[in-house]
């Protein structure tokens, strides 16, 4: 009844299955080039140290500088957060694998405001609004970083004002 | 009235599932309505939702562009609901009964026996199709939407069509997968009881 039902629409099955198909390669694809890519720092550094900054601003005039020489370099940002900071996070499990920041030393996350995170690019030396969450970012391309606790008036990052003021702000690292 | 019914079920299943980045039942529910009620009826379910879920959510605001994005993605459900209840393969499937033919689903324990019957109600066939749809509606989703997360971040519109899908790869993942299981379990379950009493297009045009 089964196989009769199948071989009578066979169009309709071999072109599911095989836009199925497609789609499964090209997503396992995506996948592991953001897995080879976001991954793990190259090689060698396993075992080696850097210096990163980090800036917290809380957007109320108070911010302050963290600067650490000796971070692991197989680290991510989110790691390094919980490190010199109180994180408050949400995590989410394997395929993403993340952490939602929501609180930075009891300053909460709430409708009105959030933490964005942010880096300087190392060529242009500006501040960008990063697209990617902290467990994505390794200190292969960023060494100055900035959590900025502010106001939740646009999904626009390019409209927002980077967590250092009047310092100067791209949009994509050139 | 349907379109507030199952609002009502999609909002509640998305805060319920809070936790659980990108799986939702949301999508599956849209979908049923559209392949039950119409494509009318459908989007009618996909926009009321997201104009609620995209304003008030504790993860945060979507903004208009951002949001009118996630709707017309959204609707890709209704229309895959909307055109596979007219194809006779949609058709054949809402009125084919539960397969109890294969014997070789049988466990040692109860358990299993119980499980083995249930997966034979849902008609591996049915599922299949089902799970495949979703599986392409979900897909044109996530390419729309990981397009339109990026679309301010770069500088032209191929570079946020592709940066945008490989960074929102893993949660695409995640969503697809979530829909396949759902598609498979969920909707021929609702369509096959919806059926038997006597609600949408398919069984109205049985009883005649």
């Amino acid at each position: 009844m089964r196989v009769s039902f199948v071989s009578q629409h066979k169009a309709f099955f071999s072109i599911i299955i095989l836009v199925a198909a497609i789609i499964i390669a090209v997503q396992g694809s995506a996948y592991y080039y953001y897995q080879e890519s976001s991954g793990t720092c190259p090689n060698p550094c396993q075992g080696s140290m850097v210096a990163v900054e980090t800036l917290i601003n809380y957007g109320n005039g108070t911010s302050h500088w963290i600067n650490k020489t000796d971070v692991p370099s197989d680290w991510n940002f989110y790691q390094l957060t919980a490190s010199i900071s109180r994180v408050q996070a949400t995590y989410y499990r394997p395929p993403t694998s993340e952490h939602l920041i929501t609180g930075i030393n009891g300053v909460q996350s709430n409708q009105q405001f959030f933490w964005s995170l942010w880096a300087i690019c190392q060529n242009s030396k500006a501040w960008i609004a990063t697209n990617v969450g902290a467990d994505a970012i390794h200190f292969t391309t960023y060494h100055t970083l900035a959590w900025y606790y502010q106001a939740t008036n646009s999904q626009d990052s390019s409209a927002w004002n980077p967590p250092v003021p009047g310092a100067a702000k791209a949009t994509i690292c050139g | 009235m349907i379109v507030a019914v199952f609002t009502a079920l999609s909002l509640a299943t998305n805060y319920a599932l809070i936790g659980f980045q990108n799986v939702k039942l949301m999508d599956t529910l849209v979908f049923i309505v559209a392949f039950l009620f119409g494509v009318r009826l459908g989007i009618g379910v996909a926009v009321s939702t997201w104009l609620v879920y995209g304003l008030v959510n504790p993860n945060g605001v979507d903004g208009p562009i951002i949001l009118s994005f996630l709707i017309l993605g959204e609707c890709f459900y209704a229309l895959s609901g909307a055109i596979l209840s007219r194809t006779s393969v949609g058709q054949e499937l809402s009125r084919m009964k539960s397969t109890d033919d294969s014997s070789r689903i049988t466990g040692r324990t109860s358990v299993f026996r119980k499980l083995g019957r249930r997966i034979r109600k849902l008609n591996p066939t049915r599922s299949l199709v089902f799970a495949l749809v979703g599986l392409q509606a979900t897909f044109g989703y996530d390419l729309l939407t990981n397009f339109a997360s990026w679309l301010f971040l770069t500088t032209s519109l191929y570079q946020a069509f592709i940066i945008g899908n490989l960074v929102g790869a893993p949660f695409s993942i995640a969503h697809e997968g979530s829909n396949v299981i759902f598609f498979a379990t969920v909707a021929p379950a609702v369509i096959v009881a919806t059926g038997r009493m006597g609600i949408g297009f398919h069984a109205r045009g049985r009883h005649k």
